[in-house]
């Protein structure tokens, strides 16, 4: 539950990152978003993140970058600390530092595994299953547009209340809110479709 | 005993009297319904005399015998999970089934969370405890990670009262979960050979049907399947459950039934056609089985208040062996003079039959010692029906005065005579010779014989239904078995206890591959010592490692400070009674059981594959009771095979006195020759034909006994010329090798081996009759 949020977001921040890549096209609809998702190979950018929860006397700031392939999805944090999660529809691989790797697969989250399943499914251009577990909305205005996403089935219902994107030419920003007053947001910069080679790095990661 | 018979008005009338109460008696329990069974359980003995086991075991039996499992598999997922909605909807309509589930209930998890929530504190698992003693650092750092991460979870309450998150990981460790099954909108979703398969399970109202129920139940099913199959091609349906089998079992029984029922007929019309050229010893034979069968089922119903399939398929073969009477009968009216009448024809058969029915139901009756319901119901079945028929005969057989004749050139009359001269031309010498000759075969192939209990053996099951469990077995990974462990004490917090300890061992199972699963209370319900463990590991934690954590995110220490107090108070324990009492227990409440002095819970095992040596490995707990149904009756199988034995020993010594007072030690053990080593002979032989042999067998050596035992007093008491009596022996060995070798045709192994035995006896024992001749008072006729 509480990963599948951050794939769901992911997932998203992604989708709207490819649709900043045509801006040839004037008409935009989610299957316009997702169908040109397949179209790259690899799709690299720069993040920041900025969570805020009640009880912190100041909002949590990280902020790093990310590759999405055909094999999956990672999520390189460079600030305040270095960690790294690996999501490829089969199981989730995090590492803290240079701290041990740890593994959470079918086994051990089944819910976790399978949802992050549907969204990188979705990557992939098959946005009917998004339907089945989001209410969603999408407006497109003038040259920006906002999709938004109200979870329809437990246990995402429980975990997320609004997902809110935002953008223009280019994706802007990510919004989830949960609970009564917290938020993320995530802002994206820099995405790149080239290289399409993944590098040595990124293999050696994706192999953990 | 003359003057009751010849008043053949007198002692017709009370025949009818009793038929008509027979009639009326089974007619209203009929029409009660509930009164035809094919349930297996009703057949099985209880497995152990122990009152807490047995309670375990009909909980177990219950729980699984009322599961169905279904797996609706289709190319296309949002078509499969659509599919299994509408089946699953179709199928809940039936009012057999009390539940469907195709979708997971989304409150149940929500439930199990807010029910936990207060106790998450002694809830930890094996893992959180092993981690916090090694210092924690790996629970910091993830709980960090976790903050900062696009995955996080985490808001300010849960911030506050759960630090590190791990509820998720206890609530997770609760429950195995299925390695190839995932959750996806509510559907519990597998892939297998390129299909995506939805899971719907349902229970049904009880774990045993009647056969009428079972039958409206499977028509509904299939229409189920067809409809969702229809509007779907290419979908495709799994399915696996108690019910399946026992539908099956049923179906094939009752084809059984037909097939050794109308068998039966088809010889006997065609023995007696051939032989009498008349129908009429057949209309006799007909009224005396089918007023026998009236009379058991009346008795039967009387007693047990229901007769089993088994029972009716059994029991008319057995009572089948009435023939024999109206056979005699029969032969004694187409050989006696002009003078003849059936008083005379009655008397001289009389001490015959007599005999015969007193040990036939002896016979039958030490069926009984095998604690079998099923047997038990059998012999009391085939007893009555056995009564039935000879009182008919003896009540009926004046209502026809013209005689009959018989066919001189009758095949089985001169081969009968022709045997019978063979024997009687033996000398005296070869007489010895021979029954010293088959001493000798018995004393050597004796030992050699080889027995298995096993009743995996004898169990048949149809082959489409075991593909389809061993592959939702497969997508399950778990498997349904019906092994578990009883755990007993004098307290709950014993009971508890007593558990995590066996759980150390049965992990160990686990890892080394000897077992897939579990399902235990105590994983639910810690001990009130697991509960203090985990809340002293967990205190620890907050005191040690929280005030850092929380300021490096951020948390002013004021509010630190409440919520290390808050995490480290006391807290009241999650008692049994607390779960019990809540839905959260719905699925393993039953697994509980309360006794007077005695708290007792079941451990499911799933997937056992060592029960031996988790029996080893369970030896320092003397008081948990290891419980493999198979292995179980396997057991009881071979105790009662010798059992029988004992009791087939004890049988012929008690015949044997019986007719030492009529012909003395020495003429009662030629009678006996017959009997008991076509008995042997027979164990032999099917032994030597590459069976190894179960208590089946031996029960059947029994009927041989009791049947076997006929030839020889028909024989030795023949008033009429010898070659007449064992004309009728023929017939009636005929008759019975027919009946009998249909139920070795039977494809299940239990009922082949009791055929095939019985086939095989009174083949021999028929064979061998013609000693008794040698026992007769008088030296024969010619």
């Amino acid at each position: 539950m509480r990963l599948s949020r951050g794939l769901l977001i992911l997932a998203l921040i992604l989708a709207g990152a490819s649709v900043a890549d045509d801006p040839d096209d004037s008409e935009l609809t989610l299957e316009v978003v997702t169908e040109r998702l397949s179209k790259f190979a690899v799709l690299r950018g720069r993040y920041t993140q900025t969570r805020k929860i009640a009880l912190l006397s100041r909002p949590l700031d990280s902020g790093g970058r990310f590759v999405l392939s055909d094999r999956g999805l990672q999520w390189q944090q460079e600030e305040p600390f270095k960690s790294v999660l690996v999501a490829d529809g089969e199981q989730l691989l995090q590492q803290m530092a240079d701290g041990p790797v740890t593994r959470i697969d079918d086994a051990t989250q089944p819910m976790v595994v399978s949802i992050s399943r549907i969204f990188l499914d979705m990557f992939r251009g098959r946005h009917g299953d998004l339907e089945e577990s989001f209410a969603v909305r999408f407006e497109p205005d003038n040259d920006a547009w906002e999709i938004g996403l109200t979870p329809t089935s437990y246990p995402l219902s429980e975990a997320i209340r609004q997902i809110t994107l935002k953008g223009r030419i280019h994706i802007e920003q990510v919004s989830v809110a949960s609970g009564a007053s917290d938020e993320m947001t995530i802002s994206f910069l820099d995405l790149q479709t080239r290289p399409e080679q993944l590098t040595e790095h990124e293999i050696e990661i994706y192999d953990w | 005993m003359r003057s009751k018979f010849t008043t053949g008005k007198a002692s017709l009338i009370a025949w009818l009297c009793l038929m008509i109460v027979a009639f009326v008696w089974t007619a209203s329990a009929v029409s009660e319904g509930d009164w035809l069974r094919s349930n297996i359980f009703n057949l099985l003995p209880a497995s152990d005399y122990d009152e807490l086991k047995e309670r375990a075991t009909r909980v177990v039996e219950g729980e699984l015998g009322a599961q169905l499992l279904f797996l609706v598999g289709h190319a296309d997922q949002p078509t499969a999970k659509r599919s299994a909605e509408r089946f699953g909807e179709e199928l809940g309509t039936h009012r057999l089934i009390a539940s469907v589930t195709t979708r997971i209930d989304r409150d149940r998890f929500t439930n199990i969370a807010s029910f936990y929530f207060p106790y998450r504190r002694q809830m930890l698992s094996d893992e959180q405890l092993a981690g916090i003693a090694e210092g924690a650092d790996q629970i910091v750092r993830d709980a960090t990670a976790m903050m900062y991460s696009p995955l996080a979870a985490g808001n300010s309450d849960s911030l506050a009262r759960d630090p590190f998150f791990l509820l998720s990981g206890s609530l997770t460790a609760l429950q195995p979960s299925s390695r190839r099954l995932r959750l996806d909108g509510n559907y519990l979703l597998a892939e297998q050979n390129g299909l995506n398969y939805v899971l719907v399970t349902a229970r049904m109202v009880a774990p045993t049907l009647s056969i009428e129920e079972q039958e409206d139940f499977a028509v509904h099913l299939d229409q189920a399947m067809t409809d969702a199959s229809g509007s779907e091609p290419g979908l495709d349906f799994q399915r696996t459950g108690f019910f399946f089998y026992a539908h099956a079992g049923t179906q094939s029984a009752k084809k059984e039934v037909s097939i050794i029922g109308l068998g039966s007929l088809l010889g006997l019309l065609l023995l007696v056609l051939l032989t009498f050229r008349s129908l009429r010893p057949l209309a006799l034979i007909v009224l005396t089985i089918l007023s026998g069968c009236l009379f058991a089922l009346a008795i039967t119903l009387a007693v047990f208040g229901f007769v089993h399939l088994f029972t009716l398929v059994f029991g008319a073969s057995l009572i089948g062996v009435s023939v024999d009477y109206s056979f005699h009968y029969a032969a004694e009216d187409a050989f006696g003079d002009e003078n003849w009448t059936p008083q005379k024809g009655l008397r001289h058969i009389f001490m015959g039959i007599t005999l015969g029915l007193l040990t036939s139901v002896l016979a039958y009756l030490a069926l009984t010692v095998a604690p079998f319901p099923g047997l038990q119901q059998l012999a009391l079945f085939s007893s009555a029906g056995l009564i039935g028929a000879y009182l008919t005969l003896l009540c009926c057989c004046s209502i026809w005065r013209r005689r009959l004749s018989i066919d001189d050139r009758s095949v089985f009359l001169r081969a009968a005579g022709r045997y019978l001269e063979i024997w009687r031309a033996m000398k005296f010498r070869n007489r010895y010779l021979l029954v010293g000759a088959l001493a000798l075969m018995i004393a050597t192939g004796f030992p050699m014989i080889e027995a298995n209990d096993d009743v995996s053996v004898l169990q048949s099951q149809p082959e489409n239904l075991k593909r389809q469990e061993a592959m939702i077995r497969e997508v399950l990974g778990v498997d349904p078995g019906n092994s578990f462990l009883l755990a007993s004490a004098s307290s709950d917090e014993e009971v508890l206890q007593l558990e995590e300890s066996l759980r150390v061992i049965l992990d160990d199972k686990i890892e080394a591959g000897g077992l897939l699963d579990y399902q235990a209370v105590s994983r639910w319900v810690p001990s009130r010592a697991r509960q203090a463990q985990s809340l002293a590991g967990y205190s620890k934690l907050i005191s040690n490692r929280l005030p850092a954590y929380f300021e490096s995110l951020g948390v002013s220490g004021e509010k630190t400070a409440d919520v290390v107090t808050d995490l480290t108070r006391e807290s009241r324990p999650l008692e049994i009674d607390d779960w019990l009492e809540h839905p959260v227990s719905d699925q393993f409440r039953s697994l509980w059981l309360d006794g007077e002095n005695v708290s007792a819970s079941i451990i499911l095992l799933y997937g056992l594959n060592d029960t031996v040596g988790l029996m080893e490995a369970l030896t320092d707990f003397p008081s948990v009771v290891v419980a493999n149904k198979a292995r179980d009756m396997s057991n009881l199988f071979g105790r009662y095979r010798i059992r029988v034995t004992w009791v087939l020993a004890a049988a012929y010594a008690i015949i044997l006195l019986g007719l030492a007072t009529r012909y003395g030690l020495r003429r009662a053990a030629v009678l006996l020759i017959p009997p008991v080593f076509a008995g042997a002979l027979g164990l032999i032989i099917i032994s030597g034909l590459g069976n190894s042999l179960n208590l089946f067998n031996f029960l059947a050596i029994i009927l041989v006994l009791g049947i076997g035992i006929d030839f020889t007093l028909f024989l030795a008491e023949a008033h009429a010329e010898l070659h007449v009596t064992m004309f009728a022996i023929t017939l009636s060995a005929l008759t019975t090798m027919i009946s009998f070798g249909l139920l070795s045709l039977s494809s299940t192994y239990a009922v082949h081996s009791f055929g095939l035995t019985v086939l095989i006896g009174i083949a021999l024992a028929y064979l061998l009759a013609p000693i008794a001749v040698f026992a007769r008072r008088e030296s024969p006729a010619r």
